[in-house]
């Protein structure tokens, strides 16, 4: 999963989440395969960002290997609840 | 721990004669909400002298989370489209987290993002108890500042305990004072009489699978908290998560799916808004 601008997303990119507009509604759902139509209208719509499937684009910057383990120390002492370790690892990806 | 030392804490803490006061305004202010055909004009008035309160009741009503209310200008209005347990919520926050503010940076924050979280989550689950949810949220941590100002002493023992053992403050105070903050919150919310529902947030905030009464309404809270914890907006003192309440995160019956939904929108939401800039734009863990 990984959070892009809009200028990175290119067809046949899965959408991770579901995407809304500013009024709430929703445009688009999750598991949405993207077209150069879904992605004229997320344009149209002022939409900024989307979350993906996967980690397609490769960045230099963003999140580095501190942020990374500052999150791991702070859900050491979260337990071990399946749900709990899906929180951290989502926070962390959309970080990416 | 020894019982007599324990009493001893307990005396410390629940001291009715200390317990932080809340300026004259607020109280005057508190004093006509009792009334429940209370003036919307009378409360934004008094509300309105006061500067610290004005902000943080239009901040609150125009947060990204509200998205329905945008550029709410005046007091008046936001006291309408709040509501009164909210106000209230307002108030007595601002009363004590104006102590805490330098003893416990980053707590308002904490809880200022917990409530707006939980609104948003208690939207989501169409719950009409949204006004309460944020109002228990806003006030969940309270327990914590009645402990830094009766306790002093013991409460710089909870922070070394947490950083140099590695544990969440919630294991510190029981280690260190063997009560924690979520009973002091308790307490302190029965003396102040707050509503039902409130006080039950404030108590199970941590346990909300051990409540038997607004269950759901606590569950809600304990998400937002390990969520806005995890993200990184916390008491200075303490960065580590509370565990997942399994129970607590059965009555939300929310799937996997749903969290990354929910933690994509809030996400979002933290980051549009400036208050949290610092956190996660600026240092690591907005020290």
């Amino acid at each position: 999963m990984q959070k892009l601008n809009i200028d990175e997303v290119k067809p046949s990119m899965v959408l991770a989440a579901t995407v809304k507009d500013k009024d709430g509604n929703i445009l688009f759902l999750k598991g949405v395969e993207l077209t150069e139509r879904h992605i004229i209208i997320l344009n149209n719509r002022d939409i900024k960002k989307v979350v993906v499937e996967g980690c397609p684009v490769k960045r230099e910057t963003g999140a580095d290997e501190g942020s990374f383990k500052e999150i791991d120390r702070r859900f050491s002492t979260a337990g071990s609840h399946p749900m709990v370790l899906k929180i951290r690892d989502i926070i962390k990806e959309l970080l990416i | 721990m020894q019982t007599n030392a324990h009493s001893s804490i307990k005396n410390r803490l629940f001291n009715i004669r200390d317990l932080p006061t809340i300026p004259a305004i607020h109280s005057r202010i508190l004093k006509i909400m009792e009334d429940i055909n209370y003036s919307v004009d009378d409360v934004s008035k008094h509300i309105e002298k006061d500067q610290v309160l004005s902000s943080k009741v239009l901040k609150l009503v125009n947060s990204p989370f509200y998205g329905l209310y945008s550029d709410v200008a005046t007091v008046r209005r936001a006291v309408i489209l709040l509501g009164s347990n909210l106000i209230r919520g307002i108030i007595l926050s601002t009363s004590l987290f104006d102590v805490a503010d330098k003893t416990l940076p980053g707590l308002w924050d904490h809880s200022y993002c917990c409530s707006t979280v939980a609104g948003f989550l208690a939207k989501r689950f169409n719950l009409i108890t949204i006004e309460e949810i944020m109002t228990g949220a806003l006030l969940h941590d309270i327990g914590k500042v009645l402990i830094k100002k009766q306790l002093p002493e013991e409460s710089r023992k909870i922070d070394e305990a947490v950083k140099s053992n590695g544990i969440t403050g919630l294991d510190a105070e029981r280690m260190v004072i063997d009560i924690t903050h979520d009973d002091v919150g308790l307490w302190l919310a029965e003396t102040w009489n707050l509503p039902g529902i409130i006080r039950d947030i404030i108590a199970y905030h941590h346990k909300p699978g051990m409540c038997s009464g607004h269950a759901r309404e606590t569950a809600i809270v304990h998400l937002s908290d390990i969520i806005v914890q995890g993200i990184g907006i916390f008491y200075n003192g303490d960065p580590f998560v509370c565990p997942l309440d399994d129970a607590g995160w059965n009555i939300l019956s929310l799937s996997e799916s749903d969290l990354v939904d929910i933690i994509v929108e809030v996400m979002d939401i933290i980051q549009a808004d400036k208050t949290f800039f610092r956190y996660i734009y600026g240092g690591k863990d907005g020290k």
